[in-house]
């Protein structure tokens, strides 16, 4: 019995040691084109991050600049732009644009995932690390159009994505939705600073859905996008450039990252 | 980054202490991290049996406070409460007073269990009644109260009839209903089972050490790969009912049916292999339930422990099927809306409890005529049992997780918009999900003797595989799980 205790302690010691070793190290591995994640032993012993992120609920908004008649950044900029199954949707057109402007494009689709998916992770502050962006496009909320309580649920995630985006000039992309919500909308656009909100639903907005009937179809998608890039252009609090590329035009993002649902 | 000792032992320190919403849960690196300071003092103080009760109480209790802060004396006060009881049922010479100490025991435990667990339930269904507003009241169920009353309820019930006798000393009753890997989420083991174990103490064998490490990591895998990667599309998909196709919310459905399965069955095998080894069997609780052909079989797979119990101190007290067919359905429903209602104070759970009860009845009724009508080893017949079955159970196991609407919703709309046409779409856009589905699926229908090989395998091996599987087992659970550790779905009951 003892040997066999000695050598479950062994195995799982071993164990621990390879594992905090692997998460300390700077050693990216990969398996094909899957990436070996690391744990995160190191960090659970060593970073502050956890009495941060404790605290991190009572920490206020950071100060956003007021909309008004803002003026045009017109350097290139640095886009991340993430969400949901709706960057997919979006990303096509959004790509010409970066192209046509000069702006470098990255994009991640996490299909399924919703506030809640993103707000309880770090995620996209994780991503704000890798991709360091200077404007961030997000669109979210199209997996949450009709959850009851909707402030109650969800309100505490999309502060925690706001905390997570910080000082980063962002555009919110409201879901296109095919009927009316229960209050994600709303919601959205109460949390965030003028200016940052692009409310899909408008009466002036058709969109032809494909057979799941969320998510509209490539032209449809185009038409939301060029809208979006016009509005942000003229009425967000953060007007970048973004002048209309031909119609025809195509271009692939700098970088595309796809998450699969659920995890 | 820096290697600051102070921050150290401050995450340490607050790893350690008492955080209700991270609780000492088996696939949580802590666990395992605290285990490995565990396992050799246990190992050095198992012939030393009082040593060794001691130590392993005070970790159970630990492993109680983690979660549940000073609750865990709540837990003390039960076993002191009815050791005591199950003492003086023992001594008194009359059945009258040994029924009246029987009855005070059930009182408080169930009584213990009522307060903390369904009070607001009550207060709720007032206030609708009544139109009324008293204030819900501010409490915390501890850890484990559905499962360690019913040990301690079925210990004392067993003094009673004379099938146990009750423990000499206070240490080896709190040990029992204290034991760290029960303690939690079952499996509801009997102190019947149990207390003869602990008496004779015998030293796990290697054998038994290495096999419940190996039952261990299965359970981890269901629980932290599979359970947690299906959890993430229902709670999604349950979560906005009304924006997802029929055809989703039946996948969504299967989904949550596997993911309670692997959720539940992958914590047992955790626990019962924690037990093994330290020494100790703690039966089975699940034995591939989705194999079953009717309803009565799926609870003969399903949480054994607590159907069991139901049968034992609910069904053959209310009379059985000892009492005519109308009685034996009655006590039938009785059961199983017991049952519902201990896995949560809500209507759902009732309804659960319900619906499955009515399953019980209606397949009792029917067995005999359908059996004569078709043929019992036609395959065909066998795949329509176990299809309906199967479906039958999946749509149940929905009210564990879905209020009352969301369910009507899930199920009319996958009875009434289900479109194969998403086929294709779903699994393209889900394609690691089905995968996973269907491997659970076909693990289902994998012989036994195929498991035992493999655990045997796994047994004999060599200590470097063994940590080779090791690291295997805990790198597949960083790649598929969410940053943070999913609750289990059990520990809410």
């Amino acid at each position: 019995m003892k040997k066999a205790y000695f050598v479950i302690c062994a195995i799982l010691l071993a164990g621990l040691g390879v594992f905090y070793a692997f998460s300390s190290s700077d050693l990216e591995l990969k398996l094909g084109d899957t990436e070996i994640k690391k744990g995160t032993f190191q960090e659970s012993l060593f970073a502050a991050e956890p009495q941060r992120r404790a605290k991190q609920r009572d920490v206020p908004l950071p100060p956003r600049k007021k909309s008004g008649k803002a003026e045009m950044d017109t350097t290139k900029k640095t886009i991340l732009f993430i969400g949901d199954s709706m960057v997919e949707c979006l990303f096509p057109r959004m790509s010409a644009y970066a192209k046509h402007n000069g702006h470098k494009l990255y994009c991640v689709v996490w299909y399924s995932s919703t506030t809640e998916v993103y707000g309880t992770r770090t995620t996209l502050k994780d991503y704000i690390k890798k991709y360091n962006p200077d404007y961030i496009l997000i669109t979210l909320g199209g997996n949450e159009l009709f959850i009851r309580d909707i402030r109650q649920k969800r309100q505490k995630y999309v502060d925690e994505l706001l905390r997570q985006m910080g000082n980063i000039p962002f555009v919110w992309i409201g879901p296109p939705n095919w009927k009316d919500d229960t209050g994600i909308n709303d919601m959205i656009n109460e949390s965030v600073p003028p200016g940052c909100f692009y409310l899909s639903y408008t009466p002036d907005q058709h969109y032809e859905r494909k057979k799941d009937g969320a998510h509209p179809k490539a032209n449809s998608s185009k038409l939301w996008m060029d809208r979006i890039c016009k509005w942000i252009m003229t009425q967000s609090a953060h007007p970048i450039r973004l002048v209309a590329p031909p119609a025809g035009e195509t271009a692939r993002p700098t970088k595309l990252e796809l998450l699969q649902p659920l995890r | 980054m820096t290697f600051d000792i102070s921050t150290l032992f401050q995450n340490i320190w607050s790893m350690l202490g008492y955080d209700p919403n991270n609780p000492l849960i088996f696939n949580s690196g802590l666990f395992w991290v605290l285990f490995l300071f565990f396992l050799p003092i246990y190992g050095m103080l198992k012939s030393r049996r009082t040593q060794m009760m001691i130590f392993v109480v005070a970790f159970s209790l630990y492993f109680f406070y983690k979660s549940s802060g000073l609750y865990f004396l709540l837990l003390v006060a039960t076993s002191l409460i009815d050791w005591f009881i199950a003492k003086q049922i023992k001594q008194e010479p009359t059945v009258k007073m040994r029924r009246f100490w029987l009855t005070v025991s059930i009182v408080l435990s169930v009584g213990t269990l009522g307060f903390f667990k369904y009070s607001n339930f009550v207060i709720a269904n007032l206030n609708d009644l009544l139109h009324n507003n008293f204030q819900p009241l501010d409490l915390l169920a501890p850890l484990g109260i559905s499962f360690y009353t019913f040990r301690t309820i079925s210990y004392v019930v067993d003094v009673y009839k004379g099938k146990i006798e009750p423990t000499g000393n206070w240490l080896d009753y709190l040990f029992y209903l204290s034991f760290f890997p029960v303690l939690a989420m079952g499996p509801i083991v009997r102190a019947s089972h149990f207390l003869p174990q602990l008496k004779e103490n015998k030293k796990p064998t290697k054998s038994m050490v290495y096999s419940g490490f190996w039952q261990a990591l299965l359970g981890v895998i269901k629980k932290a790969i599979f359970a947690d990667y299906f959890g993430q599309y229902t709670t999604i998909a349950f979560g906005s009912a009304d924006g997802y196709s029929g055809f989703e919310l039946a996948m969504a459905t299967m989904g949550f049916a596997m993911q309670i399965y692997c959720d539940f069955s992958g914590y047992s095998d955790m626990a019962i292999g924690l037990g093994r080894m330290m020494g100790f069997d703690l039966g089975i609780n699940f034995d591939f339930p989705y194999r079953s052909l009717n309803v009565t079989e799926f609870w003969k797979r399903w949480h054994i422990s607590l159907s069991s119990w139901l049968m034992d101190y609910v069904y053959i007290p209310l009379g059985g099927n000892r009492r005519g067919k109308p009685r034996q359905y009655f006590n039938l429903m009785a059961t199983m809306l017991i049952g519902g209602l201990w896995h949560g104070a809500a209507w759902n759970f009732v309804v659960w409890g319900g619906v499955h009860g009515v399953a019980l009845c209606i397949h009792k009724m029917t067995k005999k005529p359908l059996d004569r009508l078709f043929p019992s080893d036609n395959k065909l017949v066998i795949f329509c049992c176990w299809l309906i079955t199967f479906i039958y159970s999946a749509f149940a196991m929905m009210l564990l997780t879905a209020d009352m609407s969301t369910a009507w919703t899930v199920i009319t709309k996958s009875f009434t918009d289900f479109d194969l046409a998403y086929l294709v779409p779903f699994f393209t856009a889900r394609k690691m999900w089905c995968y996973l589905i269907i491997i659970i699926f076909a693990l289902h229908f994998v012989p036994k003797k195929v498991y035992n090989l493999l655990s045997a395998l796994f047994v004999k091996s060599h200590w470097a595989v063994k940590l080779v599987v090791f690291i295997i087992v805990v790198q597949l659970v960083i790649q598929f799980s969410s940053e943070e550790v999913q609750p289990f779905i059990y520990g809410q009951f």
